[in-house]
């Protein structure tokens, strides 16, 4: 596969919706018809289209707008409302490191959960509820000013106050604790929290201070995250700077992979020079690289990073 | 008919009947992207019911100039990503590809043959292999037949790194369909 089929593979979805020009249209379809590679990525395309789940029925989805609106007028999480909350507060990764640092430090680590005020009669949800619970309402008990509120370690969003009747009141809120703690490079803790702030596209700057302590050698979820940065994130400064943290481990295959997917799909030429740079120094196949960079157009200009490529292949 | 933004403001203001118009505006769209993560009707409805019932709790949170259908599908995504994650690895995919034939149309017709069957069964095991950004990306371009534009929306990317995301993931899919083969 050439920079060409690459553009072509792109192209395929307006292809599929009409809204090419016919000129453009069918130097497509021409090529596609002379080069197995793209018919193979245009045969699947047209396959997952056809592959579209099954209609429900209108019974079941009636009986699904009923179950949730019975749920609503009672007030009550409802069948999905408990399973919702539980998943919600077993699979946050921070409340099993609070149970877990609760445990061994008997320090309190971050959580964030949904729950109500009025426990579930579910063992499980109330098992896990009750931790977060209890954390919170001893921390609300020792708040005897506006101002220990204003420091409390707990911060509230997302709050929903209804009358539960017998003078009591139904609570739901997300909470989440500020946590500051120092663990080993190694620990998976760091890993998971490096990851996640490294993807979370709506802070810059978090992600660009954890790409800064991410390393490939921290973990393979880091390495695969940085390499998901560097290709996909819609900051051209995030890409670069995942890309300078990848490229200071020589000779990594999935790096190498990565880095011929920047040749690719990159529009930035400075971080196509700094891959070609990587890929030969990791001595990487000639007629990888040569796909790579092969120019979409016959008639494209020939560019620095073609160049500086094809000085590589050609002196092997 | 009323506007989304008008059945917001309604529900905000405790009309259920608001709510339950909202819900058959989107409950196929909701549907349809929750069984191609977790297969089988049974559990999708469930997906779809809690993403509604999360929908309810949080349109008080909801700004109105914000899309609502890119907002209710970034909960489904959200609720899809956590049931899968809260079944094992393992059953979980056993039990996707048993099932996934049968949610495909035809799937319980006698008309349904078996190679269809192993075809979609080997794309699914293939769906399954992606991250769960690409899948939802797959899911939504070629099963829903959503623009970029609304899917760059959805992902929270420019509609360049949607296109990129896309052909990424088409061809993983070809890698691992040609792998199984």
């Amino acid at each position: 596969m050439n920079g060409k089929c690459v553009e072509i593979q792109k192209a395929m979805d307006e292809l599929f919706d009409e809204t090419l020009e016919e000129s453009r249209a069918d130097e497509l379809l021409e090529h596609i018809d002379g080069c197995a590679e793209c018919a193979a990525h245009w045969g699947l395309v047209g396959r997952l289209r056809a592959s579209a789940a099954a209609e429900p029925t209108d019974a079941d989805l009636l009986a699904m707008r009923r179950g949730v609106i019975r749920s609503i007028r009672a007030g009550a999480p409802g069948t999905a409302g408990w399973i919702e909350a539980l998943r919600t507060m077993l699979m946050t990764p921070a409340f099993g490191a609070s149970v877990a640092l609760l445990i061994v430090v008997g320090a309190f680590m971050a959580g964030r959960a949904t729950h109500r005020a009025e426990r579930s009669a579910s063992p499980a949800l109330a098992s896990a509820g009750d931790v977060i619970v209890d954390e919170i309402h001893l921390a609300a008990s020792r708040n005897r000013e506006l101002a220990d509120v204003e420091n409390s370690p707990f911060s509230y969003a997302n709050v929903e106050v209804e009358d539960a009747g017998g003078g009591k009141l139904a609570l739901r809120f997300d909470v989440s604790r500020h946590v500051d703690v120092v663990l080993p490079k190694s620990d998976p803790l760091v890993a998971d929290v490096l990851a996640q702030s490294l993807l979370d596209q709506s802070s810059v700057g978090s992600q660009l201070q954890a790409i800064s302590y991410s390393t490939p050698a921290v973990a393979p979820k880091v390495r695969e995250a940085l390499v998901r940065a560097m290709l996909d994130d819609a900051n051209l400064a995030v890409r670069m700077k995942a890309q300078e943290t990848l490229v200071a481990t020589p000779g990594d295959p999935v790096v190498e992979d990565g880095l011929l997917a920047v040749l690719q799909t990159e529009e930035s030429v400075q971080m196509k020079l700094v891959a070609i740079d990587y890929l030969t120094r990791s001595k990487v196949e000639p007629e990888r690289l040569r796909e790579a960079v092969a120019p979409r157009e016959s008639t494209a200009p020939v560019d620095a990073v073609y160049v500086k490529a094809m000085n590589y292949v050609n002196s092997k | 008919m009323r506007s989304d933004n008008e059945l917001v403001d309604a529900i905000r203001g405790g009309d259920l009947e608001a709510f339950d118009e909202l819900m058959r505006r989107y409950e196929r769209l909701v549907y349809r992207v929750a069984v191609s993560f977790v297969s089988t009707p049974e559990n999708a409805f469930d997906v779809t019911q809690t993403v509604f019932l999360k929908a309810y709790r949080g349109l008080a949170g909801f700004r109105s100039e914000a899309n609502l259908k890119t907002w209710l599908l970034r909960i489904t995504h959200n609720e899809a990503v956590n049931w899968l994650r809260s079944v094992s690895g393992r059953e979980a995919g056993h039990e996707q590809i048993e099932a996934f034939a049968d949610v495909l149309p035809g799937g319980d017709s006698q008309e349904f043959n078996l190679l269809a069957r192993e075809r979609n069964a080997a794309l699914e095991r293939a769906m399954g292999r992606l991250n769960e950004r690409y899948r939802l990306a797959v899911v939504l371009r070629y099963f829903q037949g959503l623009n970029i534009a609304e899917i760059s929306a959805v992902l929270g990317c420019s509609e360049g790194v949607t296109k990129n995301i896309l052909f990424r993931s088409v061809k993983s899919l070809r890698e691992s369909l040609a792998a199984m083969a």
